[in-house]
């Protein structure tokens, strides 16, 4: 595996654990569908980076409505 | 259950077990290999079903059909199953941290889910359905029972202190998962799922949270699990305040190399720069 590949994996990581709002969990889950499309050997070990963005999505999404209302 | 197995149709099962013992369930009943099977209400009333619908099944336990164990559970949904699956890994779990669950014992089989799992803040449990015929239903089910065991587990802890939250989830899940399975009786290879850990998002905040526990000098095995089960134990959002008090209340622990070690962690834990 190269280092080129780990550096942008490890991009990749980081921008799913930092993303907090709608339109960044939406990048984030974007970007991590599109690096598993392009290396689909990665797909069990990255599946569950998954569940933070839905985690962080619920809560945005909470926070969302409360302003609205 | 050979009165039920009258007429020419059922013959051949009778007489010859090789023949019976390739039973399969199938459309809420049994059925054999070329076509036999029985109907539903035959296994639930014991023969024919009374005519006035008023009429009580008999108990299971004199119904003088004696169906095995494994027919019911082969009856089972995939959520049936993964619900009572889930409750007994969170009996485990609950067993060996002596936290509490607040699972309120809704589980949802989610269709075409990216994630594995996932505990809501409502309290319920998801799964993805494509998972749960798996073996990597294990690890997800324990990580899933240690969220419902979490104490604190809320939308807002979780936005500010994720990291300390699915850190210490994921890194205790890989600690009692030997544990866990051993209890439930299954023998599946950890090699299989180590692989995958490889690469695993949360690696950051193991990483980050194994840094301080060294600096803290905790050594592994029996301390190292102990150590992730009081983090867990506590509110998310009280758990660094519970790392700094432990650095600084240990007199022979050099004070310096502590400090970088926790704030750096904490950088990475609660996704700040440092």
């Amino acid at each position: 595996m190269s280092d080129t590949r780990a550096i942008a994996r490890q991009i990749l990581t980081e921008q799913v654990l930092d993303a907090t709002s709608i339109d960044e969990i939406h990048v984030a889950r974007k970007a991590l569908r599109a690096w598993i499309e392009a290396h689909p050997d990665e797909r069990e070990m990255l599946r569950d980076a998954f569940e933070q963005l839905a985690q962080m999505e619920e809560i945005a999404e909470a926070q969302t409505v409360g302003r609205a209302g | 259950m050979e009165p039920l197995l009258a007429g020419k149709l059922f013959k051949a099962i009778r007489h010859d077990p090789s023949m019976f013992s390739q039973v399969f369930a199938a459309n809420e009943s049994v059925a054999w290999p070329n076509g036999p099977d029985l109907c539903p209400d035959v296994l639930i009333w014991g023969g024919v079903p009374p005519v006035e619908c008023t009429a009580t099944p008999l108990p299971l336990t004199n119904n003088p059909v004696r169906v095995p164990l494994w027919y019911y559970h082969s009856m089972e949904t995939d959520e049936a199953r993964t619900h009572r699956e889930i409750g007994k890994v969170l009996e485990i779990v609950c067993d060996i941290t002596g936290l509490t669950s607040n699972w309120n014992g809704v589980l949802m089989l989610v269709e075409n889910a990216e994630f594995r799992g996932r505990k809501p803040f409502s309290c319920s449990i998801e799964v993805a359905s494509d998972l749960v015929q798996t073996v990597d239903r294990w690890p997800t089910m324990i990580h899933e029972a240690l969220h419902a065991v979490s104490a604190g587990y809320s939308s807002n802890d979780y936005q500010a202190f994720r990291g300390w939250e699915e850190g210490v989830v994921e890194k205790l899940q890989r600690l009692i998962r030997p544990i866990v399975i051993s209890r439930l009786g299954i023998s599946p290879e950890e090699s299989i799922w180590q692989q995958r850990e490889n690469l695993h998002p949360y690696n950051d905040y193991i990483d980050a949270l194994e840094e301080v526990r060294k600096a803290l000098g905790i050594a592994g095995d029996g301390d190292e699990r102990q150590f992730y089960i009081r983090l867990l134990g506590i509110p998310i959002k009280d758990r660094p305040g519970l790392l700094l008090g432990m650095g600084y209340q240990r007199d022979k622990l050099p004070r310096t190399p502590f400090v970088r070690a926790f704030s750096a962690a904490s950088a990475v834990l609660t996704r700040r720069p440092f």
